[in-house]
């Protein structure tokens, strides 16, 4: 039997071959059609986590050193107030002309209600009321050359207690009414209260219960009290000395754009440190 | 004239040449670059050579309360010279002088150990006009074509100013605030 000539045959099956290749490639091109098509906005020119973070940094450390630079002793709440709302407005105008290197703009905005109100921050670790209550201000200490408290509020009490590694070396108990001192024998002497404290005076026996001591210094009870406060000493790390120091919780607020969104943070910045 | 023979070699023609253009595609796609692949371009090395340096600006720009960052002194103490790693130093370009600061040490000891090539670059508003001015601190050649660059903003203060040879300028001059500076590390693969 001879081989069936058929050419209709032939092109059925060439025609069949040829759309099956052309529906493999109108798959891969809707593929990447829909890949494209879902892909971020402006994805690469948005600023990314590390942008975002440095900008929050830097509004943070802006605000800390206006605060610092305004506040210079004797010169009036009104007058630091202006000075700290001209730095800020100066910082806030270069910030744009960096930004604008990155395609982006970026303004800053600040509140100073709680400062131009007198509405002192918590004893809490971030300064607000539902901040963490109970919580270590500093560690490894070697000794503190200022350790003061004023405009002190106490709704019930506050604690400071002063620890080592192994045991309670000195504590004061601030309540509505009293300062109560435990040293680290266990005694304790009770004194008025007053917003004003200088934890070093010598009737607090802090020193002395301290001497030749590496020590942490902790807050409790923080929530539920709030006013300034000032730490300065030695660490035992390099001997390096530190300071903790909060006057007001201020907010700050960035704000970036680009020619398709706009984002803003607010964060809380303690000054003035 | 009617050739059903001449039509079937077209489209076989036609049939042969989209599947040896397939072939052609399929096997440069399975032969290009992939995370693993030993290249300099590969996507994987920019992203391990960008967290090396936010990491190595991370470290150096972090401070205490109450203190500048390592990062922000070095600025404020920086000269305004450029320098060239000569193998062993960070030498003034075209004199004698060396630069030893907290960046160099880092660098030394991260980049420079893994043959990373760097540069050093400061961008910041020139006082007078307020245009964006760049200037090298560290010079190690032109980056390539898959260099990656990380950046950090810092915010000096007229009070961290120390060098008077220092290029930056004050921006504001009635206010503490002196000026904010994009410190940018441009590395790339030798």
């Amino acid at each position: 039997m001879g081989i069936v000539q058929n050419m209709e045959a032939q092109f059925m099956l060439l025609a069949g071959f040829i759309i099956a290749i052309g529906l493999v490639i109108t798959t891969v091109l809707l593929n990447s059609i829909i890949f494209e098509g879902n892909m971020a906005i402006e994805g690469g020119s948005e600023l990314s986590k590390d942008e975002i973070t440095n900008l929050l940094q830097i509004t943070r450390d802006e605000v800390k050193s206006a605060y610092t630079n305004s506040t210079a002793l004797g010169v009036t709440k009104d007058n630091a107030i202006t000075n700290f709302t001209r730095q800020l407005n100066n910082f806030s105008a270069n910030l744009s002309g960096v930004f604008a290197i990155h395609g982006e703009s970026v303004n800053l905005t600040w509140d100073i209600e709680n400062w131009n109100s007198s509405i002192y921050a918590n004893f809490t670790e971030n300064g607000m009321p539902a901040g963490t209550a109970d919580w270590t201000v500093i560690e490894g200490v070697r000794n503190t050359t200022i350790f003061e408290f004023s405009s002190v509020g106490i709704y019930d009490y506050f604690l400071i207690n002063v620890t080592n590694s192994s045991a309670r070396l000195w504590s004061m108990n601030i309540t509505t009414s009293n300062i109560s001192i435990f040293n680290k024998t266990g005694d304790n002497t009770i004194y008025p209260f007053n917003s004003y404290i200088d934890v070093l005076n010598s009737s607090y026996q802090f020193n002395t219960n301290t001497l030749n001591e590496v020590y942490n210094i902790n807050f409790i009870h923080g929530n539920n009290s709030w006013g300034r406060f000032a730490i300065e000493g030695n660490n035992t790390i390099y001997y390096k000395k530190f300071i903790r120091k909060r006057d007001f919780i201020l907010n700050a607020t960035p704000i970036f754009s680009t020619s398709r969104l706009i984002a803003n943070i607010t964060i809380p910045v303690s000054v003035p440190w | 004239m009617f050739d059903e023979k001449a039509q079937l070699h077209t489209l076989e023609g036609v049939a042969a040449s989209v599947i040896l253009l397939l072939v052609i595609i399929y096997a440069i796609d399975a032969t290009s670059m992939t995370p693993l692949t030993a290249s300099t371009s590969s996507t994987h090395v920019e992203y391990e050579l960008q967290t090396l340096g936010e990491d190595i600006l991370n470290t150096l720009d972090y401070s205490e309360p109450g203190y500048s960052s390592k990062l922000k002194n070095d600025i404020a103490r920086w000269d305004g010279k450029e320098h060239i790693w000569t193998g062993s130093d960070y030498k003034e370009k075209g004199g004698t002088v060396l630069l030893n600061n907290n960046l160099t040490e880092i660098l030394k000891k991260t980049l420079v150990k893994r043959g990373i090539a760097y540069n050093v670059e400061l961008t910041f508003l020139d006082n007078s006009t307020l245009i964006l001015d760049t200037l090298n601190m560290i010079y190690n050649g032109d980056p390539s074509n898959n260099a990656v660059i990380v950046s950090r903003k810092i915010v000096l203060q007229d009070t961290d100013m120390v060098s008077p040879y220092n290029p930056i300028g004050d921006i504001d001059l009635p206010t503490n605030l002196h000026s904010i500076v994009d410190v940018k590390l441009v590395m790339w693969r030798m």
